[in-house]
């Protein structure tokens, strides 16, 4: 970075000098054991964050933030990483609500299938479905729930939650890594899989969030 | 017309619908007490403000109307002119086009302009003139006039309104609009291995060829494949469709039995139902279900349509001359629409984000108290922070225990040692004293949060309040026009209007107080010239009163008319076959009276003859019973009748039963349940297949709740079975359910509309816990029941009690492999589940994260021997009581007792594995697989 915020030259750095980063002598460092005591330090300090920015400041942060990120293959992605079953799985931010600790839903008489039930979140009841079934993967649903989470997603309107048996973290992925997705997936799972990229040797299938929004409505209700 | 926002149009709509409320009060009002220029300013005023609103939005015709009528009212109010009742119908009816634009959405405003500006072009000049002085024609029928806006109104609604006010009587809605499915006359071709689907899918194609050409001429064969239908349905496991074959078959027997015509309505809606079912023959395996959720709910409308119809034939009092009959019964169909929206208006305004007026007062209350109750949860931390402090002190006083110990055992002196014991007998008073305190801070901060909580919810509940006045607007013009129909002189008297009632009870108010007023007016007062001989006013009296009373809301409605005879009640319930005649003749008030509820009861000639009440009493039944509450009739001959009705004060809590069902808890609403009780296998009798008990003297079929709900569950263990007692009017059910939980008051939430109507439940709710509740929807249940035990696919019950079904795990550790594998399958041909771990150290992992009833061990072991995991075991706290059995080739006494030493709680030698002892060791400590 170019610029650079410098304390007013009219201040003296005694700190630095006499003081616990010089060679303390200062005959207030008894008193106040150390600089950070000492109301010198203190209106040097408030001194420098009252300084106003330099007039290229807000220039050279519109330009960094202003240019696209072409060097590193143009449009990125922002992409909730997630295990069920032996699959890792992604979907995209936009359509994230949250992500909850793992509760155990209420089941719903009469409808049974990709309904998993009624999971309370703040008082407000969300409707549970199994992503699982929806993506034909194999999971065990009785295994330990420690690591599982429940993921919440909106779109429209339209919100539901699913059980994953794991959660990583939000990950930035360029467009350019995404692959298409292995012929050996299940026909259920390319129906909504977007590509297939590579996570610390993990493949990851993208959901297509529009077509997973899709397959929920058709199928789990 | 303006682009609008929908919210912004809620807002107008909602204040056309105060401002023409007040109109219509008012000019009752002015009516009663001409003269009041005090009375006629508010009206003016609410004609201006509709004025202005339709300005606003651009509703030319409205603001012509309201003009006009504003300056009809300025007039009344300078005292230019003085009101008629015939101008008051003119006004009324000018209210009333207005309030047609309650019931619009922005789409359909062009049209309501178009419908109506034939009516405002004819009363504008009348109303003009009027302004200037000139009065309505007296002649103009005030019936007419009544008569004609309402129409006005559910012509620009729904178009098909008017047919069915033209075939008033025969009480079929209007059929929603659907084309007809041609039924292909080929059958079907079915798979080779065609399942019971395609069978059932070309059954019904046969059938309803039949059932098509059969209508309106061979009523035979049309019951004959109803009956097919039906008896298919069963079997494919379809109840809306068993269902609709049901109520269909009923109705047409019925037209057969009356040898009667099928009015147009019922032709519509069977052509409709027949092409529903149609839907099915095109179906597969797999669309079948999606068919069956799409359809399920216009299945279940069908069936209630023609149920409705065969419970309620044609209501009309026989007694009054044929005219009065006829503008009566224009009257009673044309009446409710200003008060009662009409179904499908309120459908097309759905999509918009329903406005709900509450006071500022009451906003200001939630925002102090919502504000508060976040410092108090911002308390919380600091606490906590403060709850440290006090560990370090117990720290503390751990610590000079310790010295005091290690002194001791090192034989310090006596004194010395008594200046440790003294330090940390001090150290122990101060944090005793400390905690205390700490403990007495919580619970206050806790009864402060239960508080403010409560009142947090109450003020949310309050603020939902709308005064009862709100919900009768429509009455004492309904007095008004239908006293004036039947020649009749009476007025309305409303006590309590400000009773503060839950919106929603308001709502489902409004019908049930419509139809016992209009029944008051219609059976209960006399004529004028009756009532003087009798010695009473001229004028009779309705009164509304509305209260609390012992947390419900208590109305009562009552007349000062002729009152029930009850000795010709008690003849119509001997003629009608319902009681045998001495037991009749025994009755209490209280209990002939009840008969009046009975639905069918009330047949047209019957109604009348004993002065009584009966329209529809039914149906006034059946929706206060429906909100949880009660409806009571109380009478005396000559001098009037009362009705009591007993409501919740709100319907969003309810007062429930909570139990487990296949493990999950179900809510039973406290008022739908006649009794919870523990009945013993013993006691269950079986008869063709069915189960029973005997309760009282009665005796009542068994049904699993789980099975019902098509729940996958676990046997119900122990001898005495949980039941939950509900019956209606059909009959009575013993609901086996896995166990009780308690009774809870419920916060009730709407289930999600994704899910559409989902059988037996009505909605959800969270518990204590915060784990979501399912909320029973009895009448459905019942109905399902009555449906599980015609069919015969009931449970079973087992009548010895079963144990339970999983099976004793224990945890095999030993790094020999033979050992493992000897162990294993000795424990395994006994029927023990086992799971094994080479080391001590696999073993210690296994045991933390699995759950055991037994552990098996080893000694030697690599990594973590036998008696560091049985000593880890014994200091975990959750695993210190678990069983542990320690096998090895040790057999020195020492060794045995070292191994009983560090707890396990039985020591074997590898030897035992050939006589039974060792098995004997394990069924002890854990009883049998």
């Amino acid at each position: 970075m170019s610029y650079s915020l410098r304390l007013a030259s009219s201040v003296n750095p005694c700190w630095q000098q006499i003081g616990v980063w010089g060679d303390r002598t200062c005959p207030e460092l008894p008193k106040v054991t150390h600089c950070h005591n000492c109301p010198v330090f203190a209106a040097a300090g408030r001194r420098f964050l009252d300084v106003p920015s330099p007039s290229d400041y807000l220039d050279e942060w519109t330009t960094r933030l202003g240019t696209s990120d072409d060097a590193n293959g143009g449009e990125e992605l922002s992409l909730l990483v997630f295990r069920l079953g032996e699959e890792w799985l992604a979907l995209s931010v936009n359509v994230l609500v949250e992500v909850t600790p793992y509760r155990t839903p209420h089941r719903i008489p009469h409808r049974g299938g990709f309904l998993e039930g009624l999971i309370n979140i703040r008082g407000e009841l969300h409707l549970c479905f199994r992503l699982d079934l929806l993506l034909g993967i194999e999971r065990n649903v009785d295994k330990a729930k420690d690591r599982s989470r429940l993921v919440i997603i909106n779109h429209d309107a339209d919100r539901w939650a699913f059980v994953t048996d794991d959660v990583d973290q939000v990950h930035r992925l360029t467009a350019q890594t995404l692959t298409t997705a292995a012929p050996t997936l299940s026909r259920a799972a390319t129906k909504i899989n977007k590509g297939v990229f590579n996570l610390r040797g993990h493949s990851v299938g993208l959901i297509d969030e529009v077509k997973l929004f899709q397959a929920i409505r058709e199928h789990a209700l | 017309m303006i682009e609008l926002d929908d919210s912004m149009f809620e807002i107008f709509r909602e204040d056309v619908r105060h401002h023409t409320d007040m109109l219509s009060q008012g000019l009752l009002d002015t009516e009663a007490n001409p003269g009041n220029p005090a009375q006629v300013e508010p009206l003016m005023r609410a004609a201006h403000s509709i004025k202005g609103a339709c300005r606003i939005i651009g509703i030319d015709l409205g603001v012509r109307l309201a003009h006009v009528m504003e300056d009809v009212l300025v007039a009344a109010q300078n005292q230019t002119i003085q009101l008629t009742p015939a101008d008051v119908d003119l006004l009324l009816r000018g209210s009333d086009v207005l309030r047609g634009l309650t019931l619009q959405t922005p789409e359909t405003i062009d049209t309501w302009e178009k419908a109506n500006t034939e009516t405002v072009t004819r009363i504008e000049p009348l109303l003009k003139q009027l302004a200037v002085g000139v009065h309505t024609e007296t002649q103009q029928e005030p019936c007419s006039i009544a008569e004609a806006p309402s129409t006005d109104l559910s012509s620009l609604e729904h178009p098909q309104q008017v047919e069915s006010l033209a075939s008033s009587g025969n009480g079929f809605p209007p059929v929603p609009p659907f084309t007809e499915i041609s039924i292909p006359t080929d059958p079907l071709v079915l798979p080779p291995n065609h399942s019971m689907l395609d069978l059932f899918r070309e059954e019904l194609r046969t059938q309803l060829l039949v059932i098509k050409s059969g209508l309106g001429s061979d009523y035979e064969s049309v019951l004959e494949s109803l009956k097919q239908i039906r008896g298919a349905a069963r079997i494919v496991k379809s109840p809306s469709i068993e269902r609709v074959a049901q109520a269909l078959s009923l109705f047409i027997s019925d037209v057969r039995d009356k040898k009667a015509e099928l009015t147009k309505g019922g032709k519509d809606w069977l052509s409709f139902s027949v092409s529903t079912l149609a839907g099915v023959i095109g179906t597969d395996e797999e669309s079948f279900q999606n068919w069956l959720a799409r359809t399920n709910e216009t299945l279940a409308e069908i069936a209630t349509v023609f149920e409705r119809v065969r419970t309620k034939p044609t209501q009309v009092p026989v007694k009054l001359s044929s005219a009065v009959q006829e503008s009566i019964n224009t009257r009673t169909d044309s009446l409710p629409p200003p008060i009662v929206p009409k179904p499908e208006a309120t459908a097309t305004a759905a999509p918009i984000e329903a406005v709900v007026r509450v006071t500022a007062n009451s906003l200001n209350r939630l925002m102090g108290l919502a504000g508060e109750s976040l410092v108090q949860a911002r308390w919380l931390p600091s606490f906590s922070n403060s709850l440290l402090v006090l560990r370090k002190q117990h720290d503390l006083l751990a610590s000079l225990l310790d010295r005091a110990y290690h002194a001791a055992s090192e034989g310090a002196s006596q004194d010395s040692l008594s200046v440790i014991i003294a330090d940390a007998r001090r150290q122990a008073s101060f944090c005793r004293s400390e905690l205390s305190e700490k403990g007495l801070t919580f619970d206050e901060h806790s009864a402060r949060a239960e508080d403010l909580n409560t009142r947090l919810y109450r003020e949310v509940i309050v603020s939902r309040m709308r005064p009862f006045g709100d919900g009768i607007h429509g009455l004492p013009r309904l007095v008004r026009d239908m006293a004036r129909a039947l020649e009749k002189e009476a007025k309305l008297t409303v006590e309590g209007e400000k009773t503060e009632v839950d919106r929603d009870i308001l709502e489902k108010l409004e019908s049930p107080l419509t139809h016992l007023v209009r029944n008051a007016l219609d059976h209960g007062i006399e004529l004028p010239e009756e009532r003087i001989k009798a010695g009473k006013p001229r004028t009779g009296t309705i009164r509304i009163d509305a209260r609390h009373r012992a947390g419900m809301l208590q109305v009562t409605i009552s007349d000062d008319g002729g009152g029930v005879t009850l000795e010709k009640l008690r003849r119509k319930i001997i003629e009608r076959g319902l009681n045998a005649p001495d037991m009749v003749r025994k009755m209490s008030e209280m209990e002939l009276l009840e008969f009046l509820f009975l639905p069918g009861f009330s047949t047209a000639t019957t109604v009348t003859e004993f002065s009584g009440r009966g329209v529809g009493l039914d149906v006034v039944h059946d929706t206060i019973r429906k909100v949880g509450g009660s409806v009571r009739i109380s009478t005396s001959q000559g001098r009037g009748t009362t009705f009591h009705l007993q409501l919740p004060q709100t319907l969003s809590v309810i007062r429930a039963v909570v139990v487990d069902i296949a493990g999950e808890p179900y809510a039973f609403p406290h008022t739908r349940i006649d009794r919870l009780t523990r009945i013993h296998r013993n006691d269950i009798r079986s008869l063709e297949h069915r189960q029973f008990f005997n309760l009282d003297g009665h005796n009542i079929g068994l049904v699993f709740a789980a099975q019902l709900l098509e729940l996958s569950s676990s046997p119900v263990v122990g001898d005495g079975l949980p039941v939950v007692l509900l019956s209606d009017s059909s009959g009575s059910y013993g609901l086996v359910v896995d166990s009780f939980r308690g009774e809870q008051d419920l916060v009730v939430r709407p289930l999600d509309t994704r899910l559409g109507k989902v059988p037996n439940l009505s909605a959800a709710a969270i518990l204590d816990d915060g784990s979501p509740v399912l909320i029973i929807d009895v009448e459905d249940l019942i109905r399902s029941a009555d449906q599980f035990i015609q069919t015969g696919a009931l449970m079973r019950c087992e009548t010895r009690s079963t144990t339970s079904v999983a099976k004793k795990r224990i945890l095999v550790v030993d790094d020999s492999f033979t050992v493992r594998e000897v162990e294993r399958q000795l424990l395994v041909h006994r029927g023990y589940d086992v799971s094994i771990a080479v080391d001590g150290m696999e073993g210690w992992n296994k045991i933390r994260s699995e759950k055991f009833d037994l552990l098996i061990s080893d000694i030697d072991m690599p990594r973590m021997n036998g008696l560091q995991l049985v000593s880890a075991i014994r200091s975990n706290e959750k695993l210190r009581d678990l069983p542990v059995v320690i096998v090895s080739y040790k057999e020195r006494e020492e060794d045995r007792l070292r191994g009983l030493e560090v707890g396990a709680n039985c020591y074997l030698t590898k030897s035992s594995f050939h006589d039974n002892r060792f098995i004997e060791a394990v069924e002890d400590l854990i009883g049998l697989a």
